[in-house]
């Protein structure tokens, strides 16, 4: 089978009509499987995701307004799949009880509570553009090595923007338990950006 | 007084909601103190900042695998054939 990859990908994705579904997956294909990937870590989960998408698109091409670009309207109906596909990953496979003690913050942290050096100050200014430009590439590498249950804590809350009880209800994780897994979310976060070599030595 | 270690997940409380006043009053009073954790507090910030801005572009230099492409749109024109 034939799959558009058209040369005018960049204006097509710009355009404000919904061009063929036959069209779909050679123009928007790589940008909601790269989303989705940045979200899920996983390769099937993100095949799986975008799939859902483009066929609840087709269902839904009369809602189409055109008001945004259809690659936005797309992204839109991806990140609820995306929430999908993580609600149902936490059901199949639910949390364990979380450990009491994380071994990375036993890296970090001496028995006493102190740091063991601190984090590496970054070298980074946020108001030029290429520093942030590096920065979130230096992130998203670090959200993908996120472990699994840390890795949808963060996309859901911090990618998503999603209200805090809501995310409890999609994981299934007590209120203190999402606290935790936050601050362990993000402080392997900082570790790892450090470690990118943003930090001065 | 609670310890860097304590602190760190204040930091990162306080991201996600309203801290007590005692609480935020010592949190104020230890990153006076502490250039490890206010280098800690400032990059959380920063973390932060940079998602609520630029989130939606973050996304995984992958292309789909042409098998998946392919068989999603196969799906897709399954789909159209029984509309």
């Amino acid at each position: 089978m034939l799959i558009v990859r058209s040369r005018y990908r960049c204006a097509m994705q710009k355009a404000k009509h919904l061009p063929d579904p036959s069209e779909w997956v050679g123009l928007y294909g790589d940008a909601l499987y790269g989303y989705a990937f940045s979200r899920l870590r996983d390769e099937s989960a993100a095949e799986d995701a975008v799939q859902e998408t483009l066929l609840a698109a087709l269902k839904a091409q009369d809602k189409f307004s055109g008001t945004s670009p259809a690659q936005t309207w797309l992204i839109e109906i991806l990140k609820h799949k995306i929430v999908d596909v993580i609600r149902k990953q936490s059901r199949e496979n639910p949390m364990e009880e979380l450990p009491d003690e994380d071994p990375v913050e036993q890296m970090l942290f001496d028995p006493k509570g102190h740091w063991r050096g601190g984090l590496r100050e970054w070298q980074v200014n946020p108001e030029k553009s290429l520093d942030r430009k590096e920065l979130m590439s230096a992130l998203s590498g670090c959200i993908q090595n996120l472990p699994e249950k840390l890795g949808h804590v963060f996309t859901l809350c911090e990618l998503e923007g999603m209200d805090s009880d809501e995310v409890c209800k999609v994981l299934g994780v007590s209120p203190t338990n999402l606290g935790v897994m936050l601050h362990r979310a993000r402080i392997r976060l900082q570790k790892c950006i450090s470690e990118k070599g943003f930090g001065r030595s | 007084m609670m310890t860097c270690r304590e602190i760190s997940k204040v930091v990162s409380d306080s991201l996600d909601r309203e801290l007590p006043f005692r609480v935020r009053m010592e949190l104020r009073l230890h990153l006076m103190m502490c250039g490890l954790c206010r280098n800690y507090h400032k990059q959380s910030l920063l973390i932060r900042k940079s998602l609520r801005f630029g989130g939606d572009e973050l996304t995984a230099d992958h292309s789909i695998p042409e098998a998946a492409a392919l068989r999603i749109q196969e799906a897709l024109n399954a789909a159209v054939a029984e509309k």
